[in-house]
């Protein structure tokens, strides 16, 4: 019918469609960002430009730790993440009796705040708390082990990922599953009949059709674990620094918000890269350029 | 079933986008960031203000909340330069902040009419701290201090042949190492946490106990030697003090024995369990056992849309009939001598015994908070934390440490030209040596 | 064959162990009368549960009028993402247009800057334009903070919708609109209401805008996060709180799993 309509018209289609989410976005989101960078490289004074927070930032004592533990947990938890959330949905695929109550019991996290999942894990990481008391009573420890300790980081980081994979699984796993179910199943029989193997056809069919839904699940969680705090804080206090926890801490602690802005761009930069990655490396494949 | 319909229409019309705020005629809005727990907050509503409620027929709505949405939320309003808050009850060390951003009005009428009516006077000390940038920044309300609170059955680790009434900064030390010998657990804890207090034991505690100074003999030999017993303290002290925020938990769960912490925070487990507890006070170095004293004051907005009502809550507030019910309700002491004379009971007497016994000492010295640093104040507890943790965790070399971070404590004291805390002398800038 | 299906079940209760386990443990905790909980050697199955702890959470008038809150924020936020969102993500996976790629960067670097650095220019706004403390103010917020994840799930979802049935419905003389609402959206609409799940959960969750623009207007996880889980309550009440946080996630994804699951079902062959 298109052809009715003035060619003008059809050509604005698409940016009409995308007008109301933009014009909502520019309101709540991009003006008060915009106001938030600006205060990161304004000088307080003079109302001119600086890069004096930015310099106080980088030369801040958590900075370069909170860089490479925001980068390090990223790298460790999204990974799992994905594997763990494919071998999830591949298993709902099969559709085996009781699949829909597994899916359930997957998808729950999806629901659980960072907030909780921090509480939830510290009652099991403490000296007192339950892993210690089931492993002294199973007599695999004799006294309570420390997993919290300021001298092993890596079993603070160890606890910390465990947590966001145990949170954040679900929600790759439901975008995952939702891929699945959206491909022919014809496909993966096909490749059956000749012969693939369940790994080829996995590797070779299902992850190169799921490359979309996979895209989608990798963004949704790198940006995510960018703004992660809430989690590390309740584990670890500061002793483990992410980005986005000192935005939050020169907030709220040191009541700068000149600092936590410039945190705040980082953050934005860094998750802006990631994504630009993905993009370019995930293309769905028949999309052209 | 009535108020569930009330309730459904209320939300609905709130749901609709309709302000909230001015609150129904009459009612004052008080936000604070103190009495944040559950059971304080219940407290808070069901007798503290409840009271009032009943004596005056005027409804309060009380916020309470961490320090930073709480402080958040009285910057946008004053921002916007109108809101809903009427008073607002928050540290002496937050009013700084509050004061530099023109949240809070000039208070000096309102005390002078409390004093007038003749029932109660306040501590000349407490309203000395509430002078900030030549106005009366607050009414004190309640006040409050940190020591060490410890398990009965440890007290037998303690150094032979000393007095824990009298401990000293080398008996602490003796007695984590003690503890340790015995039973091959660290059990002495501090909140070193982000939100924890560690900061003020570091600055209002060691530093004048060592040093006799918080700012000014910074890097000097004294605090050398006070870092390298920093370093050996925490070689006792539990591994998991970098995540304690409230010393409470940890020492009724038993991961910690010994435990130094604000007054407010180490109640709730003497609450609990006031016969396994006792109180000590903190310790003393070469140059005393300086104690931090904390001061919550009361101060009204300047756009309080309901100044009249605010000013009779913070009247009732500070009542001595009302100090005494919010000394045995949570545990925050009188800020005027007609409250003082009351003794509490149960683990409230504990503490009072610890405290009195702090402030009692003959060597005991005062520190206060540091004042005058405006809006950047909460640079200033930073500065000693991020030593601690470089030189107690990292284990850097302490003077280089010392030297780079007395560059950045000159630079907050310089930029904004104040004075000297005490026991320092009160030039300014304040400057390390 | 059984073995394979004997190694499919294992992997199911390992993984759905992995799941529950730690959940069991909070409401094991929350449940836990509070002198049982600061027992050492803690015995893994305390000899008596109580609900004192929980009930008395329950009982205050507070809880049940953020509950309120909460459920009309999650609502409005749902009704107005979804609004907001399909058009744009309709667009995003069906036209080729100059800037696409832009556009979707665009929407989802909103996404990529900490909510915290936006709470106070957001609260000044608000009083200005009288929203805040209002429920409303909270859903518009919640909705600006959830909408770039829910675009870009919409538009993969009608990714997933082959292109070639609605030219076929187009060939057959129905509209564009038309064999959009009779072809495409059924097909895209359990992807639809995943979005939608998604919207909740991210409402639901979101606790910094919801403490910062509203006095008197709570939501329930606000409340419940700054009166007992982030300051320093007793150990039992932060469990409580914990627990209180995550029963709502069991029943809205159990009712809305039954929901999915139905939709699933006509989509697939």
């Amino acid at each position: 019918m298109d052809e009715h309509r003035p060619r003008v018209l059809a050509a604005a289609t698409p940016y009409l469609l995308v007008l109301p989410a933009a014009a909502y976005l520019a309101v709540f989101v991009v003006y008060p960002m915009a106001q938030a960078i600006r205060l990161g490289a304004a000088d307080p004074h003079t109302g001119g430009w600086t890069l004096e927070h930015v310099r106080r930032m980088a030369s801040d004592l958590y900075f370069w730790p909170a860089v490479r533990y925001t980068l390090w947990i990223t790298a460790l938890a999204v990974p799992l993440q994905v594997v763990l959330a494919l071998s999830m949905a591949l298993l709902v695929n099969t559709r085996f009796p009781g699949h829909t109550v597994f899916l359930y019991v997957c998808a729950i996290p999806l629901a659980v705040s960072d907030l909780a999942a921090g509480l939830i894990w510290l009652s099991l990481f403490t000296e007192r708390g339950y892993l210690n008391a089931a492993l002294v009573q199973w007599g695999v420890l004799r006294s309570p082990f420390n997993f919290l300790s300021h001298e092993h980081p890596a079993w603070l980081v160890g606890a910390i990922v465990t947590t966001e994979v145990w949170r954040a699984t679900a929600i790759v796993m439901v975008v995952l599953v939702a891929g699945l179910q959206l491909l022919p199943r014809d496909y993966a029989e096909t490749a059956a009949v000749f012969g693939a193997s369940w790994w080829q056809t996995l590797r070779h069919v299902l992850l190169p059709l799921l490359r979309p839904s996979l895209q989608t699940a990798l963004i949704i969680r790198t940006v995510l674990a960018f703004q992660l705090f809430a989690t590390v804080v309740t584990l670890s206090g500061r002793l483990v620094p992410v980005l986005a926890g000192e935005t939050y801490f020169w907030y709220t602690l040191y009541r700068n918000p000149h600092v936590a802005s410039a945190y705040a761009t980082l953050v934005l930069l860094l998750s802006a890269l990631f994504v630009w990655g993905y993009l370019r490396t995930l293309r769905p494949e028949g999309e052209g350029t | 079933m009535r108020h569930a319909v009330v309730a459904l229409a209320v939300l609905a019309v709130a749901a609709l986008g309709l302000p909230a705020w001015p609150g129904p005629a009459g009612e004052v809005v008080f936000t604070s960031n103190q009495l944040t727990p559950v059971e304080e907050q219940e407290w808070a509503r069901n007798t503290l203000l409840a009271g009032f409620t009943r004596e005056t027929g005027i409804p309060v709505r009380f916020i309470t909340e961490p320090e930073g949405p709480y402080v958040d939320r009285l910057m946008a309003e004053a921002r916007a330069g109108r809101g809903s808050i009427d008073v607002t009850g928050t540290l002496h060390g937050i009013f700084p902040v509050l004061v530099a951003q023109g949240v809070v009005r000039d208070m000096l009428d309102i005390q002078r009419q409390l004093e007038g009516r003749r029932d109660r006077t306040f501590y000349r000390d407490l309203l000395a701290v509430a002078r900030m940038e030549g106005i009366q920044a607050f009414v004190p309300w309640m006040q409050a201090t940190y020591l060490v609170a410890a398990r009965r059955e440890a007290l037998r680790y303690f150094p032979q042949g000393r007095d824990p009434m009298r401990m000293t900064y080398d008996d602490l030390l003796q007695w984590g190492q003690n503890i340790r010998e015995a039973t091959g657990e660290r059990r002495l804890g501090f909140p070193v946490g982000p939100r924890g207090l560690y900061g003020r034991f570091l600055h209002g505690y060691a530093y004048p106990s060592f040093t006799g100074s918080q700012v000014k003999r910074f890097k000097s030999p004294e605090a050398v030697a006070m870092w390298q017993y920093l370093r050996r303290l925490w070689g006792v002290t539990h591994p998991s003090s970098f995540r304690y925020e409230f010393m409470h938990e940890p020492l009724l769960l038993g991961e910690v024995w010994v435990a130094w912490d604000h007054t407010a925070r180490l109640l709730p487990a003497l609450r609990q369990r006031p016969e396994e507890f006792v109180v000590l006070p903190s310790p003393a170095g070469p140059r005393g056992r300086s104690f931090l004293s904390v001061v919550v004051g009361l101060s009204l907005t300047r756009w309080a849309p309901n100044a009249e009502a605010g000013v009779r809550l913070v009247e009732y507030l500070t009542r001595p009939s009302t100090q005494v019910l919010t000394l045995q309700g949570v545990g925050f002491f009188p800020v005027s001598p007609e409250a003082a004379r009351v003794v509490p009971t149960g683990g409230l007497k504990v503490m009072a015994d610890g405290v009195a016994a702090q402030a009692g000492a003959p060597d005991a010295r005062t520190a206060l908070l540091p004042v005058g640093l405006g809006a950047r104040t909460g640079e200033f507890v930073p500065i000693y934390v991020d030593t601690f943790r470089l030189i107690a965790i990292e284990g850097r070399r302490i003077e280089d440490v010392l030297a780079s971070q007395a560059r950045r404590l000159e630079e907050l004291y310089r930029a904004t030209n104040a004075p000297c805390p005490p026991p320092d002398p009160a030039e300014r800038p304040c400057r390390p040596d | 064959m059984t073995l394979r299906k004997l190694g499919l079940y294992a992997a199911a209760l390992l993984l759905s162990a992995w799941v529950l386990v730690p959940i069991l443990l909070i409401a094991l905790a929350a449940t836990t009368p509070r002198e049982d909980l600061y027992r050492w050697p803690r015995p893994l199955w305390p000899e008596r549960l109580s609900l004192e702890v929980l009930s008395s959470f329950a009982r205050q008038e507070a809880v049940l009028r953020a509950l309120g809150n909460s459920l009309a924020v999650a609502g409005l936020t749902i009704v107005l993402a979804t609004l907001v969102s399909a058009p744009a993500g309709y667009a995003l996976s069906r036209y080729r247009f100059r800037g696409r790629e832009a556009v979707q960067l665009g929407i989802l670097a909103t996404k990529m800057f900490p909510a915290t650095a936006l709470a106070v220019p957001l609260a000044v706004a608000f009083i200005r334009w009288g929203l805040y403390d209002t429920l409303f103010g909270v859903a518009l917020v919640h909705t600006a903070l959830s909408l770039p994840f829910v675009i870009l799930i919409v538009a993969s979802v009608f990714r997933g919708v082959p292109a070639e049935l609605e030219e076929a419905a187009m060939s057959l003389g129905a509209s564009r609109v038309g064999a959009f609402l009779r072809v495409t959206l059924p097909m895209a609409l359990p992807g639809l209401a995943a979005a939608a799940i998604f919207t909740f959960i991210l409402s639901w969750n979101e606790v910094f805008a919801a403490t910062l623009l509203t006095v008197n207007h709570r939501t329930l996880p606000a409340l419940l996060v700054h009166s007992v889980v982030a300051e320093g309550a007793p150990l039992h009440y932060r469990y409580a709180g914990g627990l209180f946080l995550v029963l709502p996630a069991l029943v809205i994804i159990f009712v809305i799993r039954r929901y999915l699951l139905t939709l699933w079902g006509v989509t697939v062959r």
